[in-house]
């Protein structure tokens, strides 16, 4: 009898003990049992939307007036390779006089073009960049057109003022190069036009391959793909959103291993088609840094891409699995577990930024959340792993302190 | 005696009992004891290597290199596994020799009842491992103790850990001491009862102090 009353009330004991266990709210002093536990990385993080894409020629198209005369003939065939003055096609002329005067007024525009631009270089190849220490803007007109320079202030600047004068000419020679083989080129048609009486051959302005002609003269019916490669994918609605100008972009050859830098050029605000039903699709150009060497590289080729749509550099990372929920939990100097929210970042792979709420010295626990409980004093386990006997011997490590502990300790 | 037979006292403690106040002369008691002495040195040391106990060193986990960070930690456990040995002698040798003085009792078979008291010690401490890996309950709040109610009316710390040192496991000691002195000892009842209460006392308030100087005790002593 004696044995029953002992045993109930042994049980009922544990009992309570175990119902104020779980109402507790508090009171009870309970500790975190940490398996694992790290510091924060810190890394550079990436956003990065990977999309298919194709690598493109630019197209130049080719119109033929109808008024002017009757087409002829081609002389080229789609997937030919033409230069600069190659011969396209061949039209008889409608009118010889008005052709004849419409080319000749060409040519004349284009003399006046060349002259012009004859002589700004010459006026910018004899203009000295002034040595000022204060910033100054200069102008000079030719012709009527001004132009103007900002000069900054001070030595590397004018040696950058002097680079943006040579480049400035270049461009413009550039662009008188370009006038005169226009020149040639309406010269030699005006020949032609002389000679027969009323055949003209069109030469090519572009350089590249014939990419589309069409034996209909459905205009554009001829268009040539030059070799300026550039890369275009499609985006789809909710990513257009995401993507802007300026973004970096990794282009990858999946079959070679290339990977090539660029950046987003455009971003076609115009879908490709119009429809409730459809998705919409937005074009978007990348063009290749200009460092970059492209060999062996053909338009049609496809290629992965990469466009970094966030960056994040030297940010404070921890992995996924690290985070409980929207909290990390910390294990404070003071030996103290605490629950910290924080603001997470960038997501790439398993790596998570955390913006607020942990900075990189900290040490955070992981592994079994349900060890660990807000405000408590938080114990490690002994790796056995990291116990060598080089690591521990004596003369190395704290002893007699911690041994001294491990004897008193309660 | 072999060891399941300490189990025998737990479940038949009182044919047991006849038997030792009849034997004239204990067997041999050395084999138990070794092993309850090594049973506590690894027990200790394996709780220790759990982290329990190791509140202390928890703060330099910032401070100190992982790798120093952990020695600290292994001395700890040679301590604590120290400790155990030095705790399963005095509980085998000292309790005894205490309760030789007062009840006159021989020896041996005083070492026999705390070879009991103290397998029960062992068996507590084994409980308290998953009560704090899984609960996270230290031991002076162990259900089995009188430290959850305990927590309930105060926050000091010491007085938490004076009740939690109370325990069920603590009872049952007191009444098998008792159980086992009576039948043996012819000394009048109530000196026995004050001899064990007072020892069990005693050894509340050791565990008290000890747990209220833990870390003042390690600031002074360096």
């Amino acid at each position: 009898m004696k044995k029953k009353i002992i045993r109930i009330s042994a049980i009922t004991f544990i009992l309570i003990n175990i119902v104020l266990l779980i109402v507790d709210d508090g009171k009870i002093d309970r500790i975190s049992h940490v398996k694992e536990w790290t510091e924060p990385i810190t890394m550079d993080m990436k956003e990065q939307m990977e999309k298919d894409a194709i690598i493109s020629g630019r197209e130049n198209p080719l119109y033929f007036d109808k008024t002017v005369g009757s087409f002829q003939q081609f002389l080229v065939e789609e997937g030919d390779r033409v230069n600069v003055s190659d011969p396209l096609y061949t039209y008889m002329v409608n009118d010889f006089h008005t052709t004849w005067q419409n080319i000749s007024n060409n040519i004349e525009m284009l003399d006046q073009e060349i002259s012009s631009l004859e002589s700004i270089i010459m006026e910018m190849e004899s203009y000295t960049i002034p040595s000022t220490n204060s910033s100054s803007s200069s102008t000079f007109s030719v012709d009527n057109t001004e132009y103007e320079l900002n000069l900054p202030d001070d030595q590397t600047a004018s040696i950058q003022s002097e680079l943006q004068k040579q480049q400035f000419i270049l461009e413009k020679e550039k662009e008188l190069a370009e006038k005169n083989a226009e020149r040639d080129r309406l010269e030699n048609q005006l020949v032609e036009l002389e000679t027969t009486g009323d055949t003209i051959t069109i030469t090519s302005p572009y350089e590249g391959v014939v990419s589309h002609l069409a034996y209909s003269l459905e205009d554009p019916f001829l268009t040539i793909m030059d070799d300026s490669l550039y890369v275009e994918a499609e985006l789809m609605e909710e990513e257009r959103q995401q993507v802007t100008e300026g973004m970096d972009a990794e282009i990858l050859m999946e079959e070679t291993g290339e990977v090539w830098e660029g950046s987003v050029t455009k971003v076609h605000e115009a879908p490709e088609s119009l429809s409730v039903n459809k998705h919409s699709i937005y074009p978007v150009d990348i063009e290749f840094n200009e460092d970059q060497t492209l060999e062996e590289v053909l338009p049609g080729y496809h290629v992965d891409l990469n466009i970094t749509l966030k960056e994040s550099l030297s940010a404070v990372v921890v992995e996924e699995e690290q985070i409980d929920e929207y909290s990390v939990w910390i294990m404070q100097s003071n030996g103290i577990m605490e629950r910290q929210l924080i603001e997470q970042g960038i997501k790439s792979d398993d790596f998570v930024e955390v913006v607020t709420g942990l900075s990189e010295e900290q040490v955070i626990a992981y592994g079994d959340f349900s060890q660990f409980r807000n405000l408590t004093p938080f114990t490690t386990p002994l790796d056995l792993d990291k116990v060598t006997w080089k690591n521990v011997k004596p003369d190395n490590a704290n002893w007699q302190e911690h041994l001294v502990m491990g004897l008193f300790v309660r | 005696m072999k060891r399941n037979t300490l189990l025998d006292w737990v479940i038949k403690p009182d044919t047991h009992l006849e038997r030792v106040k009849h034997a004239e002369h204990v067997g041999n008691i050395w084999r138990t004891t070794i092993l309850l002495i090594l049973a506590s040195f690894l027990i200790y040391g394996w709780m220790a290597g759990i982290g329990m106990g190791s509140a202390l060193i928890s703060p330099s986990i910032t401070d100190v290199s992982s790798l120093e960070y952990n020695t600290d930690k292994f001395w700890f456990v040679i301590g604590r596994a120290i400790f155990g040995l030095i705790f399963a002698i005095i509980i085998l040798f000292l309790i005894s020799y205490y309760f030789y003085l007062v009840t006159e009792l021989p020896y041996r078979k005083l070492v026999l009842m705390q070879q009991v008291v103290f397998m029960m010690m062992l068996v507590e401490r084994i409980i308290w491992i998953p009560l704090y890996t899984y609960v996270g309950l230290d031991w002076y709040v162990s259900p089995f103790s009188f430290g959850i109610i305990a927590s309930f009316f105060t926050d000091i710390h010491w007085i938490e850990a004076f009740f939690g040192s109370i325990s069920l496991f603590q009872l049952w000691i007191i009444y098998f001491q008792a159980k086992f002195l009576l039948k043996l000892s012819i000394l009048e009842k109530y000196k026995v009862w004050i001899a064990i209460i007072l020892l069990h006392l005693f050894s509340y308030v050791l565990v008290t102090l000890l747990t209220y100087f833990d870390k003042n005790l390690m600031d002074w002593w360096f």
